[in-house]
């Protein structure tokens, strides 16, 4: 037992038998007097007599490691032995823990038409990786962007661990629809087809004309005596409506040529912005071509990017019209159909001019046949 | 009733030899030299050599001194005169 609580010594040094006889004159027990390496003793000294042991030891001359103290002893030798290493934990550890309280990463998700926006917003209430996290007042951000964005139903601001997640929830928040709004008004322009009352009175009829905002059923209905009630105008307007998106692309192309020449820089990119100690060659046009490497061990996300810089010359070169053409009626399609998802499986029709030199204007418009009741305030 | 034995009151050596396995050296006087195949204790009366192989010396007290391995050779080295 007195073995267990003992501490285990190394002494290095010449004529360990001399320290030896010194501390047994001083009556401290030894226990399990072994050699170690040639000039050394390793020897067990209980708690007691530990550290007049080492003292006197280092006072013979003697190198003194302590082998298998107890846990305050083993923690004091590691410390001594290895300072730059928990220094280095230490360190890493409350940079890790200041780290966790800055934002790192700003993420947008079902922005939809509104993406370019609320990143406009963020960047000019300066949300941006590297702030801290208490600076990011949520409830006040939440309210603004609503405020700002007319046609937003929510919008969630929230922290996800160092991320900032903003997430928009579109359409219009059914207060909004219900204040003081019981008629039924055209949600877009049209031709009506079919107008169905449920409640309140139509004021329209099939075959007119109708703007967005106009009123379709009055919220009110009058009593079997005259007298004029008003009730929540509910029904359907089925009308004719016609969509379009229009594309603008250019007849000319910039051909570049290889000059020969070429340069090459790294840049670090991190959460706080990228950092180079080279210039940008001076080159009047090139190409570039970049490599990403993350940086692997590092506390925050380092990406590694090497720039290539290819110098060129370059030239406008004229292409074929019915080319640019084709291409633009695909676009201008395929934009339509991104806009309204419905008009994927009907017949579009499209309008191709030349507004200016060089650019050719291309229109795709669909029509459609859908519901176009909103409940809302009358204009 | 207690007594103290001869070797204690007069400081008088012992030696105890156990199966060649272990050493037990009371009385001694302080190591003079150990190495792992030979250990010598001053003694009052001259020094004791151990001789063996992997020794170790598990206690060394202020009275006594426990040796332990492969002990092949217990020797009373005499003080001349």
């Amino acid at each position: 037992m007195r073995e267990k609580n003992g501490v285990r010594l190394r002494l290095e040094g010449l004529g360990a038998e001399k320290l030896i006889n010194e501390l047994w004159k001083e009556n401290t027990p030894l226990l399990h007097i072994g050699r170690s390496r040639k000039r050394g003793v390793e020897v067990t000294v209980d708690q007691v007599h530990f550290r007049r042991t080492e003292e006197m030891a280092r006072e013979k001359g003697f190198q003194v490691t302590v082998l298998n103290g107890g846990w305050q002893q083993k923690i004091k030798e590691g410390l001594k032995r290895h300072w730059a290493l928990w220094a280095g934990f230490i360190l890493g550890g409350i940079m890790a823990g200041l780290s966790l309280t800055y934002v790192w990463q700003v993420e947008i998700i079902n922005a939809g038409k509104y993406a370019g926006e609320v990143r406009l917003f963020l960047e000019e209430k300066s949300i941006r990786p590297g702030i801290r996290q208490k600076d990011v007042n949520r409830a006040a951000l939440q309210e603004e962007l609503l405020w700002r964005l007319p046609d937003v139903k929510w919008a969630f601001v929230k922290m996800d661990g160092v991320k900032v997640l903003i997430s928009l929830e579109e359409g219009v928040a059914a207060d909004k629809e219900m204040k003081n709004a019981l008629d039924v008004v055209a949600a877009e322009d049209g031709v009506l087809e079919r107008v169905t009352v449920f409640s309140g009175t139509a004021v329209c009829r099939a075959g007119d004309t109708v703007q967005k905002g106009q009123v379709l059923i009055r919220g009110e209905e009058t009593g079997k005596g005259g007298e004029i009630r008003q009730v929540q105008a509910k029904g359907e307007a089925i009308a004719r409506v016609w969509v379009r998106e229009e594309i603008r692309m250019p007849t000319e192309e910039m051909v570049t040529h290889p000059t020969g020449k070429e340069a090459e820089r790294i840049l670090y990119q991190t959460p706080l912005g990228v950092y180079t100690w080279s210039e940008e060659p001076d080159f009047l046009m090139a190409d570039r071509e970049y490599t990403l490497l993350p940086l692997p061990g590092a506390w925050v996300p380092v990406t590694v990017v090497r720039e290539r810089f290819l110098e060129c010359s370059g030239e406008w070169v004229e292409r074929d019209a019915q080319e640019v053409a084709g291409e633009a009626e695909k676009a201008a399609a395929e934009a339509l159909v991104r806009a309204w998802p419905e008009t994927a499986d009907i017949d579009k029709s499209i309008k191709i001019s030349m507004i200016e030199r060089g650019i050719i204007e291309v229109v795709a418009s669909a029509e459609l046949t859908k519901d176009i009741a909103q409940y809302g305030a009358s204009p | 009733m207690g007594f103290i034995p001869e070797e204690i009151s007069k400081g008088k050596m012992r030696v105890v030899l156990l199966a060649g396995e272990k050493v037990l050296v009371e009385q001694h006087r302080g190591l003079i030299g150990y190495e792992t195949e030979q250990i010598l204790f001053r003694m009052s009366n001259g020094m004791l050599m151990l001789e063996g192989q992997q020794m170790v010396i598990t206690s060394f007290g202020a009275f006594d001194a426990v040796v332990e391995g492969k002990i092949r050779c217990v020797r009373l080295e005499e003080d001349e005169g």
